[in-house]
């Protein structure tokens, strides 16, 4: 009990030191909590957003680009009587009458019924007479039609297939579960025939889902089915979905770790602070008769209070993060992966209990040390700060001696081939850790080095400073360590984004070489063919190329297919990894070979000579891979093959997009403008030049790092904070010596500059210490975190802003931390500091 | 003779079963709003379709066929089945067709339609005590479900009638060979049907009149007495039946009247070849006379019209369902004085309750009674709807 009070006392004497550590471990599991709910988030959306169609469909019958001919579903229900059998259309609309916001249309037979998914029960108060009596009857949910000020019954203008099309928006849904809801937000349900009209798709089906309870039933299916279609079951599809995004969420949660990490080395650094400062009292309390376990206790008593209190406050403040982080993540998993509209943070408790257990767990692993040392205090009172800090820097051998576990340990998961992408983030770790065990003795090694240039630069304050640094290391090795974390990680983190980022852009300039670039994205009806021999037909076009996106699916995930009409030039485009173009083309252009996106032959360990199966329309078939080619644009990979390939192969005409090869001498934007009004006029088509696609591509490249980014400026902040406690309660500790220096004759001014000296040092050394490990991390994040999550290659670019940022950073961070305490021990009379002792 | 309110009742229960699917997660154990026939019928609009106004001439084959510029129609199958060894059955499968506008959709989807199908089959296993029932749905577009003339061929998904190849009987009207197939998990049936007389139109000369008021009226005829052989397949066992089948054909377009609150009907065949169609349809008020139909079909096929006065039906006691806690008649006594035929009309089994979307009683009966003070037996079917 009167320990419990010594240690109350101990945390609200020193006010700051407490909540800055509570701020310290508040943020990083704030920033853990956030991340783990976003990820969840999106997780949970994804989930829904599949679930509402699929209900209690345990498979689907998934067909080519073009979906499924739907007389399939006829035969399976009439000539086999396969019951739990549900037809879907789905496609995107656009609303040029709101802004040309977005719609997901899902056509379904109201017929088909006992289906219980969202959809299927959302139709209530709509009958299936009604769907097929009113013409192009069509079902809202609620807050749709509010946000689009509907009233029902209304008509909704929607921009599909061949033009616009008026639904009749007849009745409106509204689910008790708020997910659901979310779920329904942007989608409009029909009567399956609408949703072939209005998609462009009359004839086809996305696809049928299925409810098959026996394996019997299941082969039966199987075995029904025509060549182009495929039995997928729906939790494994579902996964294979998931499974897209999964090195992303991996990535980010990583990051969110780190910056618990730091915040971990704030709570170690307050608790040793606080149990060196408090030696003499351990001490005596230990001659009053306190055993070892009660100062154990007390100790991790203390650092469990403010691992508490940080942690309630970062479970607000997670929420709170959370809901600005998912914007971001969201338009990642849009920009790259699927689309999933998610805008609401579901809070689950899962995920605050994580991050409760993270945090309390991190603040127990963090005590642990100070609170040994604590109960190892002699009983006499033999304090002596000296004795402390010779025993400090006798340690600095042995932990540089232990430091090598952890850098073998780090070297073995980073370096072993075929690790996976865990293994490449536990080495990771371990590499950080390990090198803040070496701190200490770099530490020492850098302020050796440095002494004599202060000593000639600073005179006797340079020598006292360097002194001061090496005299406190018992306090400041770990705030250091701390603070050297942190700006490494954003140096090496800032280093692979522009090294990606100058990869992506002269692969860019590279692959980007037509002139004008036309697409239907967003669009369901793709290019007409007629606008395109038009377009061919107008002076001044050399060529031009045309290709179509597309994706199959199937049990084992998604490909994504990308079809080209290019001639041998435009091939060329084409950077290969591996393979060269002049020997694939022969093969591709009339051989029925593909070309593999580097993610692609990585995912898939393909490589030149290799085939990859692809479910054609007329059943599975090999084709040879004549080539690996540098792709950013998909990090699941990409299989690229010749239009008459595909011709061959799959019976789907459409085309998402051309590209526009103009004769030398004519003026792109020229040419654009004669484009746009001449022809592409009332089109849903989107013209672009060269030069805009290519910023298009590097907005969304940014885009895509923006969270990174947020998490990489949030780790900072927490090691700048952690910085700035630690600094500042060992400057505030040295009012006696600092009143002797005083009374000895000291001035303010020349005070304030030893202060800030010896702070702007430390920062310095940090920020030194952080560079090779910044550097280091850089590397392991190209070379293998980003290899394996995403199979890319990225050459690296080494800009000294970089280095000079993190450099910058931590010494402002020291000089920021000196500052406080420097103002306010040059005020204090050297008489009053004395007299305290 | 016609059913007007049996034509109404079902087509109300096509559009109103449609739409309490829609409406009800039935399989989460909701418990189904009870039905009032007259209640759902009031926002029936009828506007665009063609009305049976006066008698036509039927011709078949295409008669068989769909008459879709009406707004309901229904093709009807029951028939008493029995193995060798004497164990009972009854089956029924119906196709209903419903339109919902009077004209199809313009649109070049092939899922497009105005026209919606409802199917209900059952078994009535009498040794067993059973009563298997199941109904289904679909729209009348991409095969899924529809009628044909010619062949004939009724269908909705894997449950269908189709033309048999047979010897055709010659020179008889309208008559069928046919293959009926249908089932679920629980029971099925694989039945070969021949006719042996030719159709009965009933009414006047196929127009039946539902109520006093012109116009509410039906075109109905019936195909009164079909040889059948093949299987029934009960909780896993196959059983090879013979027995006597009866298929009804009506389409129409009218609406019941509030005055009146459900029907009875009665199909029976006699061991003398004669068969016998009766129906009443209940008036709400007591104090209102029941509007009464029915045809007698003599053993040559001739039909003889059954007028109000020339038939008495008399319930004997009633049966109170324990799944729906709905009162059925239970027996009854059918009397046709000028006749000197009198019939007790008994259920094989009292539940053949079809508590489907819709609601309804229908099973197989017996009948026995006295014929010119002969002894007579019969077996037939039994339909009784609007009961609460």
């Amino acid at each position: 009990m009167i320990l419990a009070r010594v240690s109350m006392r101990n945390l609200l004497r020193h006010p700051w030191q407490s909540i800055l550590s509570i701020v310290g471990i508040a943020l990083g599991v704030a920033v853990v909590i956030a991340i783990d709910l976003t990820n969840e988030s999106a997780r949970r959306a994804f989930k829904l957003s599949n679930q509402m169609v699929a209900g209690q469909a345990t498979h689907h019958i998934i067909g080519g680009p073009s979906g499924l001919d739907e007389t399939l579903y006829r035969d399976l229900r009439v000539e086999h009587g396969i019951r739990g059998a549900w037809p879907v259309v789905e496609g995107r609309l656009r609303l040029p009458d709101h802004d040309g916001q977005r719609f997901t249309v899902i056509g379904v037979d109201p017929f088909a019924q006992t289906s219980h998914s969202a959809i299927h029960r959302s139709t209530r108060g709509l009958s299936p007479t009604e769907l097929l009596s009113v013409h192009n009857a069509a079902l809202l949910a609620d807050d749709s039609a509010r946000r689009l000020g509907l009233t029902i019954p209304g008509e909704l203008r929607v921009h599909g297939a061949k033009g616009d099309h008026r639904l009749r928006v007849t009745a409106t849904v509204s689910s008790d579960n708020a997910l659901e809801n979310q779920a329904l937000r942007a989608v409009v349900i029909t009567d399956i025939s609408t949703a072939q009209v209005v998609t462009g798709n009359v004839g086809r089906l996305t696809r049928i889902d299925l409810e098959l309870n026996d394996p019997a039933t299941v082969t039966r299916v199987r075995g029904l089915l025509p060549p182009g279609a495929e039995l997928a079951g729906s939790a494994a599809r579902g996964n294979a979905l998931q499974q897209m995004t999964r090195a992303f969420e991996v990535n980010l949660t990583a990051l969110s770790l780190l910056a618990l990490v730091v915040g971990m080395f704030l709570i170690y650094n307050t608790m040793t602070v606080s149990v060196l400062q408090r030696h003499r009292q351990i001490a005596t309390l230990r001659t009053l008769g306190v055993g070892d376990r009660e100062l154990f206790a007390s100790v991790a008593l203390e650092a469990l209070t403010l691992g508490a209190l940080g942690v309630v406050a970062g479970i607000g403040v997670g929420i709170v993060l959370s809901h600005q982080l998912l914007g971001l993540v969201a338009q990642t998993i849009n920009d790259l992966y699927f689309r999933l509209d998610v805008k609401q943070v579901s809070v689950s408790a899962w995920s605050l209990a994580k991050g409760i257990a993270l945090g309390i767990g991190a603040t127990v692993v963090a005590a642990l040390a100070p609170a040994l040392e604590a109960s190892r205090v002699p009983p006499q009172i033999t304090y002596t700060r000296s004795g402390q800090e010779s025993a400090a820097r006798g340690s600095v051998g042995r932990l540089a001696w232990f430091a090598i576990v952890p850098c073998v340990a780090a070297a073995v998961l980073l370096l072993l081939p075929g690790g996976s992408l865990y293994a490449g983030f536990t080495g990771l770790f371990f590499a950080i850790f390990g090198f803040a065990l070496l701190t200490p003795a770099l530490l020492l090694l850098i302020v050796r080095l440095a002494h004599p240039w202060l000593a000639r630069t600073l005179g006797l304050i340079g020598r006292m400073a360097a002194r001061g640094v090496t005299e406190s290391l018992s306090r400041t090795r770990v705030t250091i360590a701390a603070l050297a974390v942190a700006v490494s990680a954003t140096v090496g983190v800032g280093i692979m984004i522009s090294s990606f980022r100058t990869t992506v852009e002269h692969w860019l300039v590279n692959y980007l070489r037509a002139d004008l670039y036309v697409s239907a994205s967003g669009s369901a009806n793709g290019v007409d063919p007629g606008l395109i021999r038009r377009v061919s037909q107008l002076p001044g076009v050399k060529s031009i190329t045309t290709a179509r996106w597309t994706n199959l699916d199937g049990a084992a995930g998604r490909t994504q297919l990308f079809v080209l009409d290019a001639q041998s030039e435009a091939f060329e485009n084409f950077q290969f990894k591996d393979g060269d173009a002049a020997s694939a083309w022969p093969r591709f252009k009339d051989r029925d070979a593909v070309i593999v996106s580097e993610p692609y032959a990585y995912h898939h360990r393909r490589g030149v000579g290799d085939t990859v199966v692809l479910r054609t329309d007329r059943g599975a078939r090999e084709f040879e891979v004549a080539g690996v080619f540098y792709d950013y644009g998909s990090d699941r990979g990409v299989v690229a093959l010749h239009r008459d390939t595909y011709d061959r192969h799959w019976s789907d005409p459409a085309i998402s997009s051309f590209a526009v090869y103009l004769d030398a001498g004519i003026d792109a934007d020229d040419f654009a403008a004669t484009l746009q009004d001449g022809v592409l006029d009332g089109t849903e088509l989107t013209l672009r030049s060269n030069r805009q696609l290519r910023a298009l591509s590097m907005d969304i490249f940014d885009r895509t790092f923006a969270i990174t980014n947020v998490l990489r400026v949030l780790t900072v902040v927490i090691a700048v904070i952690g910085i700035f406690s630690a600094l500042m309660s060992i400057q505030l500790e040295r009012g006696r010596e600092f009143a002797v220096l005083r009374a000895n004759g000291f001035t303010p001014r020349q005070l304030w500059a030893l202060v800030t000296t010896e702070t702007g040092l430390l920062g310095l050394a940090a920020g030194v210490l952080a560079l090779p490990l910044g550097l280091f991390l850089a590397l392991a994040l190209i070379f293998v975190i980003n290899r394996r999550s995403f199979g890319w290659t990225m050459q690296v670019w080494l800009t000294p802003e970089h280095f000079v940022l993190g450099l910058v950073l931590a010494v402002a961070a020291g000089l920021l931390a000196g500052i406080y305490p420097a103002l306010r021990l040059a005020r204090t009379p050297p008489s009053f500091a004395l007299r305290h002792e | 003779m016609n059913r007007p309110l049996r034509s109404l009742y079902r087509w109300t229960a096509l559009t109103a079963a449609l739409f309490i699917i829609a409406c009800a997660d039935r399989d989460a154990g909701g418990a189904q709003p009870a039905q009032s026939v007259v209640g759902t019928l009031s926002p029936v609009n009828t506007d665009g379709f063609r009305k049976a106004l006066a008698p036509a001439a039927f011709t078949f084959p295409r008669d068989h066929g769909t008459h879709p510029e009406f707004k309901t129609e229904w093709w009807y199958f029951t028939g008493n089945l029995g193995t060798a060894d004497g164990r009972r059955f009854g089956y029924q499968l119906t196709l209903f067709r419903v339109a919902v506008t009077p004209a199809p959709p313009a649109s070049a989807s092939a899922w497009a339609t105005n026209q919606t199908y409802m199917a209900h089959f059952a078994v009535t296993d009498v040794a067993g005590d059973e009563f298997y029932y199941d109904e289904r749905f679909a729209r009348g577009a991409l095969g899924l479900a529809g009628v044909r003339a010619a062949p004939f061929r009724a269908w909705l998904e894997d449950w269908r009638v189709s033309a048999a190849t047979g010897a055709a009987v010659r020179g008889c009207d309208g008559c069928l060979n046919l293959r009926i197939s249908a089932g679920n998990d629980a029971a099925a049936v694989a039945l070969f049907l021949t006719s042996t007389k030719p159709a009965a139109r009933h009414g006047d000369n196929g127009l039946s009149q539902k109520s006093a008021t012109p116009g509410n009226a039906s075109y109905y005829y019936s195909l009164t007495r079909l040889a059948t052989e093949g299987t029934i397949e009960v909780d896993g066992q196959t059983h090879a039946v013979t027995g006597q089948s009866w298929f009804d054909h009506e389409w129409s377009t009218s609406a019941l009247e509030d005055a009146q609150a459900g029907w009875d009907w009665f199909s029976l065949q006699l061991s003398g070849q004669a068969e016998l169609m009766l129906f009443r349809l209940r008036a709400r008020d007591p104090a209102d006379a029941d509007f009464v139909s029915g045809s007698y079909v003599a053993p040559d096929g001739r039909v003889s019209r059954l007028r109000p006065g020339d038939f008495a039906i008399e319930v004997l006691n009633s049966w109170t369902s324990p799944a729906t806690g709905v009162a059925y008649p239970g027996q009854w006594r059918i009397r046709i004085p000028r006749r000197r035929l009198v019939l007790d009309v008994t259920p094989l089994i009292r539940r053949q309750e079809l508590n489907s979307a819709f609601r309804y009683w229908e099973g197989a009966v017996s009948a026995t009674g006295r014929h010119r003070e002969r002894p007579i037996s019969g077996a037939g079917y039994v339909e009784l709807t609007g009961y609460h």
